[in-house]
């Protein structure tokens, strides 16, 4: 190699190159990583070499991939924190898994004890609306001020007068 | 190596063989990211998205790798800092306002760039890879021969042969623009 002036020298001259090429058409597709993998391990037949070197050469950002990667094959890596394998570790859910169905619950309980309940239910039913019914009425005839024989009767039968009031000819 | 990675079972997406390939290459992965990231930080994420990168789409990136063709710690290596170096440039893509912009900048049109006429192969691809790593990347003769292989002496006579090229093409050149 040259000395420090030569070097500056030199590399101003491939600058200069560079710089007459940079309108010439010589990038093509990215390599694939299999392809540069391929290439770090000296496995690529000489053709496919040069093409990517010369691919390389004007993609010099990459050059630290491949020098890395031989660094790689080579070199034994430490070991990740446990953090760094559980994060990693849990991108894959375990393989068999599989979606249960819920059970059917099985009715133990015999058929009469069933109709018991039911029965039951309804007839609490019943009972509550009778007492609902009756604290309404007392409550309604607290409040009419007095017992009214005819509620019974306004109830289920409500009176026509209104309407009979409207049938009726106007008297003059 | 890979040989205690059953890399069908990982294609399939089983837990137990992911489980073992993460144990066995987390080390690489970090070792490898470590080496794009600048300052050091986010190499867990950066990790992690490695990982992220190799399992998705149903292993799509793991599928495709080949044992054949190359070991699987110098594939790995390379796609983790492949995968680091995109996720830090989308982190830190520059974002200038339009507004900011000079409007000369933005005006379309003009002549475009003379093409100028190289001799095609004056610089074989080893050659110009040799200049590009010894001017671009500032690396030493030593690192160039350990990246392509060489002794360091092949890398200094092949770097003296392309500059040799260089020098004669551009006198040449010059020569003619004196005529």
């Amino acid at each position: 190699m040259a000395g420090p002036r030569d070097r500056t020298d030199e590399a101003a001259l491939w600058r200069r190159w560079c710089s007459a090429s940079a309108s010439v058409d010589v990038t093509g597709a990215e390599p694939d990583a299999l392809l540069l993998a391929a290439y770090a391990e000296d496995r690529l037949p000489e053709q496919a070499a040069e093409a990517l070197e010369n691919w390389l050469a004007a993609h010099s950002e990459i050059v630290p991939d491949v020098l890395a990667a031989r660094c790689a094959a080579l070199a034994e890596s430490p070991a990740a924190s446990p953090t760094v394998v559980a994060r990693a570790a849990a991108l894959v859910a375990a393989g068999g898994a599989q979606v249960l169905p819920f059970r059917r619950p099985t009715s133990r309980m015999a058929s009469w004890r069933t109709a018991a309940l039911w029965s039951g239910m309804a007839a609490s039913l019943v009972v509550t609306s009778l007492i609902g019914f009756t604290l309404g009425n007392s409550a309604y005839l607290s409040l009419a001020g007095g017992a009214s024989p005819a509620f019974g009767q306004e109830l289920f039968d409500p009176p026509t007068g209104l309407f009979n009031s409207l049938d009726e000819e106007p008297s003059t | 190596m890979a040989q205690d990675i059953d890399l069908a079972a990982l294609g399939r997406g089983d837990k137990a063989a992911w489980d073992a390939f993460v144990r066995r290459y987390a080390g690489l992965v970090v070792s490898a990211v470590r080496g794009v990231s600048r300052d050091g930080t986010d190499v867990e994420d950066l990790v992690q998205e490695v990982f992220v990168r190799l399992c998705k789409d149903a292993f799509r990136l793991l599928k495709t790798y080949d044992p054949a063709r190359a070991g699987l710690s110098t594939w790995l290596t390379i796609v983790a800092r492949s995968t680091a170096r995109d996720t830090l440039r989308r982190r830190q893509l520059p974002m200038t306002p339009l507004d900011a912009v000079p409007e000369r900048l933005l005006a379309s049109g003009g002549a475009p760039p003379e093409k100028l006429r190289l001799p095609d192969g004056l610089l074989s691809p080893r050659q110009k890879l040799v200049l590009s790593m010894l001017y671009d990347r500032d690396m030493e003769v030593a690192d160039v021969a350990q990246t392509l292989g060489v002794d360091p002496q092949t890398v200094r006579s092949t770097h003296h042969k392309a500059m040799l090229k260089l020098r004669a093409h551009f006198a040449a050149e010059e020569q003619e623009v004196k005529k």
